[in-house]
């Protein structure tokens, strides 16, 4: 929660996984300002068909698909500003009545139990209709909309396969490289994206994982 | 209300029965009326009462349906929260509980299609959140992995949208009942009060024609009666002159008041003819008195004479001399009768005695001479009668005895026939089982014979082969012979070919020499082969004259054959004849054996019946000596009494030829010329038994 901001500040840049390594250095720079005892960030590389395969089975659930068919396509734009500002605004009160609606929806509790079992190498899961209205998370997210952020203008329009992997980012409170992968959620009958879904990968532990042969 | 109003009113035309029946056919109709209309109003409210009963039912059934589903709506969702298992089972047992109601609801509903329609497409939207939500959620519920999808259907909201239009559909069914019940409920209130409305106008029709009907009655029946009812009474006191009122009517009231008005009249005229009558009676009572007193005495008399007392006489002297001669008379009479009686008495003690020797004596008149005659008569005839009857008994007691001895000869006869008989029969079933033996080996030999005969057809059938292959054999020889004749021409021209080449090789001189020996030796050679070829054709020419005999020789046996398969089909038919003979013999015996059978059977009846009349005989005697020792009992003149016959002596040797005692065995008697040591004896011997 507390990378959110420097997060933000990164989804600002439009990268792509192509000029990946290129956008290394800069990050690496950026991170080193932020906390001068970060390590080297270990190369996406790691990201490799087999992680983005396993992030897909997770969405394969039927929890996920259930959940995202049901959610309205006419919502319109007024509609989402409003619902994003009462989400911002509830994050800041006691009474939060649509932050503790999705959070307690079965996907919630379903990406919840996904990052528990995966024992720190998945951090916080967002799923997001394809208007980019959060559906289900594992963990607060500050704001409720995500139509515009790369989460979603890099998945849900690119189509049903897209894969958007960011920068790695370093998080100094837990002292891990983080890196945020976002996938369109296909729609099992074929068609336009149900949605995306954005994981909070542990790029360090995924290194110590590579390096213990697993 | 003037007259002449009022005698159209009274309507006196017609007679009173068909008035008052019109009357009452006018109050039963209008109570009829009334009761029709009363039963007709109800029959509508209780038809109206049985659709708001179905329309409560619909409605209460509606009710539980309704709380059915939400049960299990909410028991789904506890299961969803929660995840224990009382709530499948709570589910499971609401939707159980649903099943009779819709059923039940379904025969509400027959008759409403609309609603029919509404309610099944409920009970489809049911079906499909059940089906396709209800029943996988909580399938899903029961995997750990799953149990968030199971969440996440409910969270779609589809399966609460669809209980949602079923819950619609329900309590649109509740509102459309409702409203019908309203409907009902005005109608049944409507019904009510017009039932009230008219029940109150048939009373009033039903009170107004009973007092019309009452005042008729009253004014025209009654007060007419009251009147006429008032003149008799004034009649009866003796007021002879008055006026009878509604004389002038033409109905049965008419009728009676102009009765009442002649009866006054006759009234008077015999109360005129009383006043003389009374005088004649006066006189007539002083004769009857002293008739009445001669009436008594008579009466005593004649009682006692009916009671049989023939001594009472009238003692009494009348100064009428007409009573006087009467009473006389009648004493005379009944003295005649006291000493006819006293003689007729003594005669019948006698004959009550069983004294047949007394007669009424003395000279009689009249139906006293006649009674006299007629009683000797009787007497005379019990005599003969007696003495008759003696005779047949005796006469009667000889035939017995002779038809006893006749009676048990027969059953000993028949006993020895029926005896007989069984052995007759014993004897054919023997005979029976030998010609059944017979015939079984008849059909052995008819079946022996057949086999006779196929193997003389299959002898007759290789003879035949034989034959052919004989002539085959011959025509194979003649080829042969054919064959040598060809050899011995080849080995003509080999040994004139020899020649040829000896001389060709003389020819040629010291060089031909060894030539000149070989075309000698093919010479010799040639000879040889055309002997050994004429050799050949000898034999040939040998074995086909022996082939032409054997040909002969085997169609002969052909012919024999032939002749005994005709033999043995003979034989076969033959033999099959005895058989059938044989059967129809066994047959013949069988019913003989069966008529032997019943004839037995017969006899053994006969035998018993035989018996039965010798035990009747022994009876018949019995009862006849009975009858004798009875009669014996009259006393007559003994010049008329007949000699008693001698019992025959044939009757104990019958008695003891039987094979036992029986119960209608009677010993011998002596015989009894006094009648009553007789009758002691007879009855002593009878105790016997």
């Amino acid at each position: 929660m507390q990378q959110e901001p420097s997060q933000k500040a990164l989804a600002m840049r439009p990268v792509n996984l192509g000029a990946g390594l290129a956008a290394t250095a800069a990050a690496l720079l950026l991170a080193s300002v932020a906390n001068a005892a970060a390590p080297p960030a270990p190369p996406l590389s790691l990201i490799d068909a087999r992680l983005i395969e396993s992030l897909r089975t997770i969405l394969k659930s039927e929890t996920v698909t259930v959940t995202l068919r049901a959610r309205r396509a006419d919502i319109g734009e007024a509609e989402i500003v409003a619902l994003d500002r009462q989400w911002t605004k509830e994050r800041s009160q006691q009474r939060q009545p649509l932050v503790a609606r999705i959070m307690a929806s079965p996907l919630s509790s379903y990406l919840r139990s996904v990052e528990a079992a995966s024992l720190g190498l998945i951090g916080k899961i967002i799923v997001f209709d394809r208007r980019g209205l959060n559906a289900g998370l594992s963990a607060v997210s500050s704001d409720y909309w995500q139509g515009d952020e790369d989460k979603w203008a890099k998945t849900v329009p690119v189509g049903p396969g897209a894969v958007f992997v960011d920068q790695p980012e370093w998080d100094p409170e837990h002292a891990v490289w983080l890196v945020q992968v976002d996938l369109a959620i296909p729609d099992p009958d074929g068609g336009e994206p149900l949605g995306g879904a954005s994981f909070d990968v542990n790029l360090t532990e995924l290194e110590r994982r590579h390096a213990a042969g697993l | 209300m003037r007259p002449a109003f009022e005698r159209l009113l009274r309507m006196d035309m017609f007679p009173l029965a068909p008035r008052t029946t019109a009357l009452f056919g006018v109050l039963a109709l209008v109570a009829g009326l009334s009761g029709a209309v009363a039963f007709r109003e109800i029959g509508q409210i209780r038809a109206d009462q049985e659709v708001a009963r179905v329309l409560d039912e619909r409605h209460a059934v509606l009710t539980e349906l309704n709380a059915l589903m939400d049960r299990q709506s909410i028991a789904l969702l506890s299961f969803l929260v929660t995840g224990e298992e009382r709530h499948t089972a709570a589910f499971a047992a609401s939707a159980a509980e649903m099943e009779p109601r819709v059923v039940r609801l379904r025969q509400l509903l027959a008759d409403r299609p609309e609603d029919l329609a509404r309610f099944e497409r409920m009970l489809r939207l049911v079906e499909q959140w059940r089906n396709g939500y209800a029943q996988r959620q909580l399938e899903l519920m029961t995997g750990f992995a799953t149990v968030d999808t199971a969440r996440a259907l409910e969270v779609t909201g589809e399966p609460a949208a669809l209980l949602a239009r079923a819950d619609e559909e329900l309590r649109e069914l509740v509102r459309i009942g409702e409203t019908e019940k309203d409907r009902l409920d005005a109608a049944l209130r409507a019904e009510l009060s017009r039932i009230v409305v008219s029940l109150a106008a048939c009373a009033a029709l039903t009170l107004l024609a009973a007092i019309v009907a009452g005042w008729w009655t009253r004014r025209f029946l009654f007060r007419p009666i009251a009147e006429i009812t008032g003149v008799l009474d004034r009649l009866r006191a003796g007021e002879l002159a008055v006026a009878v009122p509604e004389a002038d009517r033409r109905d049965e009231i008419g009728v009676i008041a102009r009765a009442v008005a002649s009866f006054g009249e006759s009234l008077m005229e015999r109360m005129r003819l009383e006043a003389e009558a009374r005088e004649a009676a006066a006189t007539a009572a002083a004769r009857a008195a002293r008739v009445g007193d001669l009436q008594a005495r008579l009466g005593m008399v004649v009682d006692a004479a009916l009671k049989g007392d023939f001594s009472a006489r009238i003692d009494c002297r009348y100064e009428d001399r007409d009573l006087q001669e009467l009473a006389e008379r009648v004493n005379l009479l009944v003295s005649g009768v006291e000493s006819e009686l006293r003689d007729l008495m003594a005669v019948s003690e006698a004959l009550a005695d069983a004294d047949l020797t007394k007669r009424l004596a003395g000279e009689r008149q009249g139906d006293f001479a006649r009674l006299q005659d007629d009683f000797n008569r009787m007497v005379e005839n019990l005599t003969s009668l007696v003495v008759e009857l003696e005779t047949m008994a005796s006469d009667v007691n000889a035939t017995v005895s002779e038809f006893s001895v006749g009676a048990d000869e027969l059953a000993a006869r028949t006993d020895q026939q029926a005896s007989s008989l069984e052995e007759a029969a014993a004897t054919t079933e023997e005979l029976t089982a030998s010609v059944t033996q017979n015939s079984e080996h008849s059909r052995q030999a008819s079946g022996l014979a057949r086999e006779a005969r196929e193997l003389a057809e299959k002898g007759r059938e290789i003879t035949a082969e034989a034959v052919a292959a004989m002539i085959r054999t011959e025509q194979a020889s003649a080829r042969m012979s054919d064959i040598t004749t060809i050899i011995q021409q080849i080995a003509k021209q080999t040994r004139s070919l020899a020649i040829n080449a000896a001389v060709q090789a003389k020819r040629a001189g010291e060089e031909g020499r060894g030539f000149a020996v070989v075309a000698q030796e093919v010479r010799m050679l040639a000879d040889r082969s055309n002997d050994a070829a004429r050799d050949i054709n000898k034999l040939i020419a040998n074995s086909t004259q022996q082939l032409g005999e054997c040909v002969e020789l085997v169609k002969r046996a052909g012919k024999m054959l032939e002749t005994i398969v005709t033999t043995a089909q003979r034989v076969e038919s033959t033999v099959h004849e005895i058989a059938s003979a044989n059967a129809q013999q066994a047959h013949s015996i069988k019913e003989m054996s069966a008529a032997t059978v019943h004839l037995d059977g017969m006899t053994q009846k006969n035998a018993a019946l035989a018996e039965q009349s010798a035990r009747g005989a022994r009876a018949l005697a019995g009862r006849v000596r009975d009858l004798l020792d009875r009669v014996a009992v009259f006393r007559i003149d003994p010049s008329l009494r007949p000699e008693r016959r001698q019992r025959p002596a044939s009757l104990p040797a019958a008695a003891a030829r039987r094979r036992g005692p029986s119960p209608g065995d009677v010993p011998p008697v002596p015989p009894r010329v006094p009648p009553a040591p007789v009758a002691m004896a007879a009855a002593e011997s009878w105790s016997e038994f």
